[in-house]
């Protein structure tokens, strides 16, 4: 056994027997002891070292002439287990709390203070020394000093009689994430409450200093109450846990907390409080799919696809999982920390979306919805994106577009951006692929490809380099780099157009390969100020509408037969018509007059544009807002020649709910839901068509689904405010009302209105009155509200009694009232409906009529 | 730029270890019939982390000196599990039913090894990590030298030292 006065020699000792034992042994055996005798006269326990080596050396006995053959059973043999009764410092062992991959989690009772506890054993490794093990376990001791609900507190931190160190802390019942994970992937609410209550945990040590560094579902504690507890605080390392390794079949299994680490964290770089943001973002991962994000064949192979350039594959287009969900944990797995989350406060504050906390309003109140809130949605607001195809079951590979930053000025930037939204619309139009364009960023399934677009080389000579690769593969399959030069950006299109389809294994007809190289100006100017158009109109604010339009007309009058700009400048209008809002120096009739030749010049140039029949449509919506005459069959050609676009779907749904033909409507927005899952406005409008049919529930389903995927989308919040407060939830009415409010200034008439609905719920009128005014004064057209705002705040006039302030709204609002006969439908108009005011109103609205 | 695995050894360092003992822990639960020596676990998990070299360690030699380490890490734990049972016994005769057999003594021969190991790095890390090679990573005289950096002829003369003084301070000679 050990020997505690073992001579331990210091630097000159080791020197002197180093240098003597060299020569000694080289030396015939009989003449070493005269030769020792000489040099070391005067130090006989040097000369006794010595000679005993000597005799070592000769010898093949002894533990380092065997090898460690022998001691193969020592780690093939199972971890002995502490009996009962065993004493471990202050503590009794009772028993086998648990048994990890990597060791052994004992019940035990603390003599002194007689409370039970459980106690875990810390692994070191040699070399490293205890000075390590020793700082990590005070930053241990610091973390378990919180006293946070979410930070599993550590009672002790001791040494056993064989120097092992060990770890007593509280007994939880209940188990690991890990555990509850192989029954598969868990709900979408419990995964994003057991990730906030995670996040919360480590807000705290984060605030503290502290950081965890091993995030992972073994570490992860889900007691028998429902409260989750972060375990082993800096000290995750040493207790072994954090090895899935041995656990089972499991996806992970072998690879160690591998899969967990975060790129610095993998290249061994220091680390900051946004690795334990990158590893809570793989277990949200990893809870909302039942996978991980990155695994290799081996944890080398996962190692390299995490320190890899390859982003975070997509959670997006994932049935049930909300879109602003996908965004968060895709921002949580950014690859450079300046991408994630600061800390994990931000983190929390992302997941504390509120279409997650708040639960459905009893559902007892049958008052039914002033039921047009669908169907006035038609003039406001875009679906976001239209190359934005996920989802749905099909023979088409699904490509995902990004860019990957990197070098080059902004306005290069910009360009690259453009070129591929441009490559991407491109190839939706072809419908052979479906295109997820960057702006809904996320994370691809398995089999799924990436093209990632890059921009290096110095801003004088900007290269451009595509990678493209599939999912669930390590490396790219194929990277090809161009320099970016304005001159060649038809042919970066067509470029990156045919490198995604040809790794993605599409074959196109001829016929579509020209298509691909089809409608391009003749001047790259105009084509660079359709890009520029393009890109201004992803933003839909009125500043960048009126942009696009200007870059629209730059990119025509360069070249006068590029029917995409010509098309595209009339479908910016169009927008601006349907949004209320103003086009400077040009009056409603002047907007309309344009758009109509403008999309009129686009089709006698071009009459398979499907741009320009999408603007045809909207642009008829807006000309005869009661009858729509002849928009639904321009809407209906706009698909025809563009099937995979998302937004003509919902547009024509919208058309064929104002025309009273429910069912064509519901189809069309089920439609466009398939192509595009979060489409926040196609569920609003859902949740509408739900409200005419008496469907008060799957209404406020649709509806949190609406505010789940499109969290800061102010009229989805304000629209549940209203039916809130229709099913008798005052607070939750209140809540959605405030939350909304701040979100659209230039559009606050809906979350007006809704708090005017809320305080009627609540029973203040005198609060109703005065939000109902504040809404009055709201109308973004003075003259002219739109179609929603009037409904809103005719629905809170009507609560309120005011029946005259309902009509004058109802009266200044037909103008632009494509859908006011639906008011009428309402119950609560059942009185206002039997004035001659009304009935006028009703005779002229109502498009079934004469 | 150095190497990515000398920039990370602690990661290296680890996925070794959890290979190795999750080698050993297939065996002794999976296939508690089967035979696996010692040998052959140092080569499975070389065999696993071996793409780590052609992704981007540029010295092969170093992760196999990363897996001599963990192995040490793995004999050491176990020699510890086993050296608390054997504690265990004796202080609870009521259960002893064991006597310390061939196993036990050689967990105490490899725990009294670690200390007089670490007693050398303290003095001579190249001579103590020669030993880690060539006695916990199973490794020959070449594979020691290609691992160190060091010539055949360094690593058999700092062998030879090493092992000679660790013996007669382990009163093995």
């Amino acid at each position: 056994m050990s020997d505690p006065q073992r001579p331990r020699p210091d630097a000159g000792l080791w020197q002197r027997i180093s240098a003597l034992f060299e020569v000694a042994v080289d030396l015939p055996p009989e003449r070493r002891d005269a030769w020792l005798d000489a040099e070391a006269p005067d130090d006989p326990a040097l000369r006794d070292t010595i000679r005993r080596m000597l005799l070592a050396d000769s010898s093949e006995n002894g533990i380092l002439a065997q090898g460690i053959a022998p001691a193969a059973p020592l780690v093939l043999e199972p971890e002995a287990t502490l009996a009962a009764g065993t004493r471990v410092g202050a503590f009794d062992v009772i028993g086998v709390l648990g048994r990890g991959g990597m060791g052994t989690v004992y019940a035990a009772r603390d003599r002194h203070l007689d409370r039970p506890v459980a106690l875990k054993f810390l692994q070191f490794r040699p070399g490293s020394g205890r000075e390590a093990a020793e700082r990590l376990i005070a930053e241990a001791r610091a973390a378990s000093a919180l006293d946070h609900p979410n930070v599993a507190p550590i009672y002790q931190v001791g040494e056993s009689d064989d120097g092992r160190y060990f770890i007593a802390m509280p007994q939880f019942e209940g188990e690991t994430l890990r555990a509850r994970l192989r029954s598969g992937p868990l709900p979408v609410a419990e995964a994003v409450g057991i990730g906030r209550a995670v996040a919360d945990g480590l807000a705290a040590a984060h605030q503290a200093g502290i950081i965890h560094r091993d995030v992972t579902p073994g570490n992860t504690f889900l007691t028998r109450d429902g409260t989750v507890k972060l375990l082993d605080f800096g000290i995750a390392v040493l207790t072994g846990d954090h090895q899935d390794g041995g656990a089972g079949p499991g996806a992970d299994a072998g690879a160690g907390t591998v899969p967990y680490m975060s790129p610095e964290q993998a290249r061994g770089d220091p680390v900051d409080a946004r690795t334990d943001v990158w590893s809570l973002g793989v277990v949200l991962y990893r809870m909302l799919t039942g996978e991980l994000p990155f695994v290799g064949s081996s944890p080398a192979a996962t190692l390299a696809a995490i320190r890899g350039p390859a982003p975070a594959p997509v959670l997006l287009g994932r049935t049930g999982i909300p879109g602003w969900l996908a965004r968060v944990v895709d921002r949580a797995l950014s690859k450079r920390p300046a991408d994630r989350f600061a800390d994990a406060a931000a983190l929390r504050s992302a997941l504390a979306s509120p279409g997650w906390t708040r639960r459905f309003p009893p559902a007892g109140v049958v008052a039914v919805l002033l039921a047009i809130i669908a169907a006035v949605l038609l003039l406001r607001g875009g679906v976001p994106g239209r190359n934005s195809v996920s989802g749905t079951s099909s023979e088409r590979p699904t490509l995902v577009l990004r860019t990957g930053g990197g070098t080059g000025s902004a306005s290069q930037a910009a360009l690259a951006e453009a070129l591929l939204e441009d490559a991407g619309n491109r190839l939706t139009m072809l419908g052979k692929a479906r295109v997820i364009n960057r702006k809904q960023a996320g994370i691809p399934l398995p089999g799924w490809y990436l093209l990632e677009l890059s921009l290096t080389g110095d801003s004088s000579a900007p290269v451009l380099t595509a990678a493209v690769r599939r999912t669930g593969q390590t490396g790219a399959h194929r990277t090809e780099s161009r320099e970016l030069r304005v001159a060649d950006a038809r042919e970066l299109t067509q470029w990156l157009s045919a490198l995604a389809l040809e790794e993605s294994g599409v074959s196109l007809t001829p016929r579509e390969q020209a298509s691909l190289a089809a409608d391009f100006p003749s001047s790259i100017e105009s084509y660079r100020a359709f890009l520029a158009g393009n890109h201004l109109l992803l933003e839909r604010t009125p500043a960048s509408v009126i942009d696009a339009m200007a870059q629209y007309r730059r990119a025509r009058q360069l070249d006068s037969t590029f029917v995409r700009a010509i098309a595209r400048e009339a479908y910016a209008r169009s927008l601006m018509l349907d949004w209320g809002w103003q086009v400077p120096g040009e009056s409603r009739a002047e907007v309309l007059e344009r758009g109509m030749e403008l999309s009129a010049l686009a089709l006698s140039l071009d009459s398979a544009s499907a741009d320009a029949w999408l603007a045809r449509a909207y642009l008829l919506a807006a000309r005869d807002p009661y009858h729509l005459t002849g928009a639904p069959e321009a809407f209906r050609r706009a698909i025809a020649l563009d099937p995979y676009n998302a937004e003509a779907y919902h547009q024509y749904g919208q058309a064929e709910m104002v025309l009273g033909r429910f069912t064509a409507a519901g189809n069309a927005y089920r439609r466009a839901l398939e192509l595009q899952p979060d489409a926040g406005l196609t569920l609003v409008s859902m949740a509408g068509l739900a409200e005419l049919n008496g469907q008060r529930l799957e209404s406020l389903r649709l509806l949190d689904s609406a505010v789940a995927v499109a969290p800061t989308m102010a009229f989805a919040l304000a629209v549940r405010a209203h039916v809130r407060a229709l099913a008798g939830d005052a607070e939750g009415a209140r809540a959605d009302a405030a939350a909304s409010l701040p979100l659209d200034p230039d559009y606050p008439v809906p979350a007006l209105s809704a708090h005017a609905v809320a305080e009627l719920a609540a029973g203040d009128t005198a609060a109703a009155a005065a939000w109902l005014g504040r809404a009055l004064d709201g109308f973004s057209t003075p003259d002219a509200p739109s179609p929603d705002e009037a409904e809103l705040t005719v629905l809170a006039a009507l609560g309120l009694g005011r029946h005259e302030v309902a009509l004058d709204v109802l009266e200044r609002a037909r103008p632009r009232g494509a859908s006011l006969w639906y008011l009428f439908q309402h119950p609560e108009f059942t009185e206002l409906r039997r004035t001659a005011e009304a009935r006028r109103i009703l005779a002229e609205a109502d498009p079934r009529g004469p | 730029m150095p190497d990515p695995v000398s920039r990370s050894p602690d990661v290296i360092f680890g996925l070794a270890y959890g290979e190795l003992r999750r080698l050993a822990h297939a065996v002794r639960y999976n296939r508690p019939d089967a035979t696996l020596s010692t040998t052959d676990l140092l080569h499975e998990a070389w065999f696993k982390l071996q793409p780590l070299s052609q992704l981007q360690v540029a010295d092969e030699a170093h992760l196999k000196r990363l897996i001599a380490r963990a192995m040490r890490q793995v004999l050491i734990d176990g020699a510890r599990r086993r050296t608390v049972r054997v504690r265990h016994h004796l202080e609870n005769p009521e259960g002893t039913t064991v006597e310390p057999d061939r196993e036990d003594h050689m967990a105490a021969a490899l725990l009294d090894l670690d200390r007089a190991l670490e007693d050398l790095a303290a003095v001579d890390e190249r001579r103590a990590a020669v030993v880690e090679c060539r006695f916990f990573g199973d490794m020959d005289v070449e594979e020691t030298a290609k691992a160190l950096g060091l010539s055949t002829a360094t690593v058999k003369r700092d062998w030879r030292l090493a092992r000679a003084w660790l013996a007669q301070a382990l009163g093995e000679a």
